[in-house]
């Protein structure tokens, strides 16, 4: 973010040629930016919102759908960010859009991934598919960002070492066979 | 109680103002908000361009610190309702350089809290092969100096830092005390000499403010005052046994 920005040559370093991509980035996006007309705040609060409500503890395909259609609409609005700080000097506003985007980012990501995981399985639980799947869905989920932008969920298996996975139960249930263990 | 009130933030830009000056705000007067909240409320509501420091929102991080009518304070446990009717007055914190709005320019603490050593100092060669063993007691001696969270209100309200830049200030000496009354520690000796120079210690006129406005209940003013009995002994031992009696 210094005013002094570097010329890369092409094939300079590439962690160099990165960074001076993301300074034009930050530079034409967010602080010589004047058109925005959507605030930080409302956007971020609204994400809040609709992740609470959508993708809580507690998901169901609709909820989790209508969430992701949600935020994708506010990441079509976050385009149009309103900056009112343009300051090279401690400017708290482009920390707070930089995030909201990269938060943007999370929740998609989140709810992708738990619309295709049609289990429930630690703090993921589908009230539509109660149960653990281990066939389909012992495995980590990849996410990255496709053609569209939006995210791609693939799959990566998971080596099992010491823990199994197994039924999270208490008290009484305990006793016969679940194993307290993931 | 009216259900608004003005808050006059003291502003400044490097890059477009020649001093600070003052910009009202009126928000809403909440029962419940800290200064900090009308803050975030400014920010997110009425003027993205404010700045500020903060992070924590619970007097643990120390980031907020600011002056509120005239008195040093941590913004997020300031209740706003105390000012009613108003208006509130909110500046940065005195003698530092401001860098922008209510952002200060904290860098002199830093290099002095450097200077005091404010880790355990070890003379031994090896690590141990056991943590050091601390009785309760031992932690009693020191443990109110641990408290500190380097919020910097004690050289806003330091006359005597404002008067003299050079002065080392109370919260490095509060945590420089920390460290030498702590059972664990061998480097007392090593701090004894940044802080017997003149800047160190004895430019404390005991005026108590830095005390008065801690916000974790920390006592800088004991601290240096603890110091300068501590220096007064070692200088007298020093001719009294220039062979070095410790």
């Amino acid at each position: 973010m210094s005013s002094t920005a570097r010329t890369v040559l092409p094939g300079a370093n590439p962690v160099l040629a990165l960074g001076s991509d993301e300074e034009r980035r930050i530079e034409s996006g967010y602080l010589r930016k004047s058109d925005g007309r959507e605030k930080i705040s409302a956007l971020r609060e609204e994400m809040q919102h609709t992740m609470e409500a959508g993708a809580g503890i507690y998901r169901v395909r609709a909820s989790i759908a209508a969430a992701a259609d949600k935020i994708a609409d506010i990441q079509e609005r976050y385009k149009a960010v309103s900056m009112e700080d343009h300051s090279r000097t401690f400017n708290t506003q482009l920390i707070a859009a930089l995030e909201l985007g990269f938060l943007l980012d999370v929740a998609e990501t989140i709810l992708q991934c738990a619309l295709q995981r049609e289990e429930s399985r630690g703090a993921h639980q589908r009230t539509d598919f109660p149960a653990r799947d281990d066939i389909k869905f012992l495995a980590h989920s990849l996410v990255s960002k496709g053609s569209n932008e939006r995210p791609v969920v693939s799959y990566m298996p998971v080596t099992i070492t010491r823990w199994p996975p197994g039924k999270r139960v208490y008290g009484e249930q305990s006793k016969d066979g679940g194993h307290d263990s993931h | 109680m009216a259900d608004t009130i003005v808050i006059e933030v003291a502003r400044y830009s490097p890059e477009s103002d020649a001093e600070p000056r003052f910009q009202k705000y009126e928000v809403p007067l909440r029962g419940d908000w800290m200064v900090l909240d009308a803050l975030n409320y400014i920010k997110d509501k009425l003027d993205g361009s404010l700045t500020y420091r903060w992070s924590c929102r619970m007097g643990i991080c120390g980031s907020c610190g600011m002056v509120v009518n005239g008195y040093e304070r941590l913004t997020c446990e300031t209740l706003l309702a105390q000012f009613a009717p108003g208006p509130v007055r909110v500046e940065p914190l005195r003698h530092f350089p401001i860098a922008r709005d209510l952002v200060i320019d904290m860098t002199d603490f830093l290099d002095k809290l450097t200077r005091v050593k404010p880790w355990i100092v070890r003379k031994d060669k090896t690590p141990p092969p056991r943590e050091y063993i601390q009785t309760p007691e031992q932690l009693g001696a020191f443990k109110q100096y641990s408290n500190c969270i380097n919020c910097m209100l004690c050289y806003s309200a330091c006359p005597v830092y404002g008067i003299d830049p050079h002065f080392i200030g109370p919260a490095a000496l509060a945590l420089a005390e920390r460290y030498n009354l702590d059972s664990r520690d061998q480097g007392a000796d090593q701090r004894l000499d940044i802080l017997s120079q003149h800047d160190g210690i004895w430019d404390c006129t005991v005026i108590g403010e830095c005390s008065e406005v801690c916000p974790k209940e920390v006592d800088p003013s004991l601290a240096i005052q603890e110091f300068k009995l501590t220096a007064t002994k070692e200088w007298f031992k020093s001719f009294l046994m220039p062979w070095g009696g410790k």
